[in-house]
């Protein structure tokens, strides 16, 4: 028992994918399940993690180089956009859903609302190629940066070698998506028992809550469970947006979503895949009182989960602990020119 | 702080490029004298195969863009873009010797000649009876990130929205087809069973493939654009233009293609 702890402790201390260098290592944290993503594929590297954050910023990912990854993805908010229901791209167009956060991506089994990509590094294909997004190709960026003096130099020094390829490119992303994680909330705190920790009595009875009520599909430690859901909203007639079934071609998944993570919830509003909620309070709301049946209803969502006036402040004060600001403010995450 | 990051994560190439010099170096010394202990010098028991791809539509050689074709329904078509990975290409004997690739892939583009020749270089020597290959890409590679070579997702035969090789491409035009400029366009993938579009194909030459050490065998094969339309399932282009998503549709297209290619000629040294 002591020796598992004394395991525990020393795993999260030095952990295994790291670098020798503080600023760039990953971190499993004690009682956080094994990563899915396959470092082996991927070895960690400084200089790949900075060539890969250079391109996350990097508005030459777009078509006429106006959008970035970190125009809908701004760290400040757990890299979301807060400012509008749904993500735009080239030309002012408007896209179809709200933009997700990026964090603890390394324990993805899928990404995207609707689940439709399997790996990580394959993930940025969707928003470069889509034509709301950047509405460009990975053949066309490779080629402009194929032409960058600065690229080659930063393809050199992550890489050795500086050709440009496509694997190349998504892999310096991955790098640098992979090391957004957030597990310093006054909640974390909380669980290992360490300062910043101290929960009020109001935000306990909001843990307690969410544990009965909301933890099935928002699981500990990661506030998902990486599953698919209809949590019994109106379909938007506009958007006529089918979720998971998208993919999958099949009835009983229609109108099933993303069971997004709720870590840094209170920040990066709004919600839903159509971004339709303004705040918690409407979330909440929703499910008290505003679940819509429909055949492919979450079993959770049945008779709804009616919470009273009390419980819905509560849960609002414990859903605030899960913001990191550790994370959101972490300054390696933040654009600089090398 | 952030200069003293850009340093020490130098110091740390620097001390891991060390290592690595310092156990390639081991490494090598200990192959050498290895390889040594067999009375000085190696000797080869593999041998090479060249594989020349000949595009067909039936009988006639295919020519993109300009050539017409008539279908079984009688309905002329021209064919523009025709490109299917072609991987794992292996050798099996009498006895069941299997010699070949492992997790390979070529990507034979018909508007590229170059893609049309490629060598599987190191096969055990040895008289073969089967060739067998893979049309597309097996689920591992589907689901293992960003890949290189011709399995680059920059080459444009992977789908962005739903991950995934498209395993095969062909597009063209039929005054038939009710699309905008008459085209069709099958954009054949799909890992996920039941629906999974790779296709191993077995194929038996009419001499056996005679692999030489050092020396090079030649397979001629050709690909056959025709059965697309007309193998087990009948294709109308009237009807059927567009499938460029993973499903039951694909999985048809998918057991046409599986017999689109042939043994043309063996060319044993």
């Amino acid at each position: 028992m002591l020796l598992t702890a004394f395991g525990g402790a020393l795993l999260f201390a030095s952990f295994a994918f790291c670098l020798p260098e503080d600023e760039v290592r990953f971190v499993v944290p004690p009682n956080w399940p094994q990563p899915v993503y396959n470092f082996a594929s991927n070895p960690l590297n400084a200089n790949a993690f900075k060539l890969g954050r250079s391109l996350f910023f990097d508005p030459v990912l777009s078509r006429d180089s106006t959008v970035s990854c970190v125009s809908c993805h701004l760290q400040f908010t757990g890299f979301t956009h807060v400012d509008h229901s749904l993500s735009h791209g080239v030309n002012g167009l408007k896209g179809t859903r709200n933009s997700l956060t990026l964090f603890n991506l390394a324990w993805n089994t899928s990404f995207m609302w609707d689940g439709g990509v399997n790996n990580l590094e394959v993930q940025p294909l969707n928003p470069i190629t889509s034509s709301v997004e950047m509405a460009s190709s990975l053949k066309d960026i490779v080629a402009r940066l194929n032409k960058s003096v600065r690229y080659k130099r930063l393809f050199y020094l992550a890489y050795n070698d500086s050709a440009i390829t496509g694997q190349k490119v998504l892999k310096a992303l991955a790098q640098f998506t992979v090391m957004l994680e957030s597990y310093n909330s006054k909640y974390d705190k909380y669980m290992r028992k360490e300062p910043g920790g101290e929960m009020s009595e109001a935000e306990l009875n909001g843990l307690a809550i969410y544990r009965r009520k909301c933890s099935s599909c928002h699981s500990e430690p990661l506030f998902t469970n990486n599953g698919f859901e209809n949590n019994g909203l109106v379909p938007d007639t506009a958007l006529m947006d089918i979720g998971r079934a998208k993919i999958t071609g099949a009835r009983v998944d229609y109108f099933k979503f993303r069971v997004p993570t709720l870590r840094n919830v209170a920040v990066s509003h709004p919600y839903m895949h159509d971004g339709r909620f303004r705040n918690l309070r409407q979330v909440l709301d929703h499910y008290s009182e505003g679940i819509k049946q429909s055949e492919t209803l979450a079993r959770q969502l049945k008779n709804g989960i009616p919470l009273t006036e009390e419980e819905k402040e509560d849960l609002t004060l414990f859903l605030q602990t899960l913001t990191d600001r550790d994370f959101l403010f972490d300054l390696r995450f933040r654009n600089y020119f090398d | 702080m952030f200069d003293s990051f850009v340093t020490k994560g130098r110091l740390d190439e620097q001390k891991r490029f060390l290592t690595m010099l310092l156990l390639v170096v081991l490494f090598v010394s200990t192959s050498v004298s290895a390889s040594s202990s067999i009375n000085g010098h190696s000797v080869s028991h593999t041998g090479v195969l060249k594989v020349s791809i000949h595009p067909v539509f039936k009988d006639a050689p295919l020519q993109l863009n300009t050539q017409k074709y008539v279908d079984i329904h009688g309905d002329t078509l021209i064919i523009e873009v025709f490109k299917t990975y072609v991987g794992n290409l292996t050798l099996v004997d009498a006895s069941g010797e299997v010699s070949g690739e492992k997790n390979k892939y070529h990507l034979v583009d018909i508007d590229k000649a170059t893609t049309q020749t490629f060598f599987i270089p190191k096969l055990n020597e040895g008289k073969y009876s089967t060739l067998g290959l893979l049309i597309g890409v097996d689920s591992l590679a589907n689901v293992s990130g960003a890949m290189d070579g011709d399995l680059d997702p920059s080459i444009g035969m992977y789908w962005a929205w739903n991950s995934g090789y498209i395993m095969a491409k062909l597009e063209g035009r039929s005054n038939v087809c009710s699309t905008l400029h008459h085209t069709f366009e099958f954009h054949i993938g799909g890992y996920i069973a039941p629906y999974a579009a790779y296709r191993t194909v077995i194929l038996k030459p009419g001499n056996e493939i005679n692999i030489v050490a050092d020396d090079t065998t030649e397979v001629v094969l050709t690909v056959d654009a025709a059965t697309w339309l007309d193998s087990k399932h009948v294709v109308d282009l009237s009807k059927t233009n567009n499938i460029v998503v993973p499903g039951k549709d694909a999985c048809d297209m998918a057991e046409n293609y599986a017999s689109m290619f042939a043994i043309k000629q063996v060319f044993n040294p």
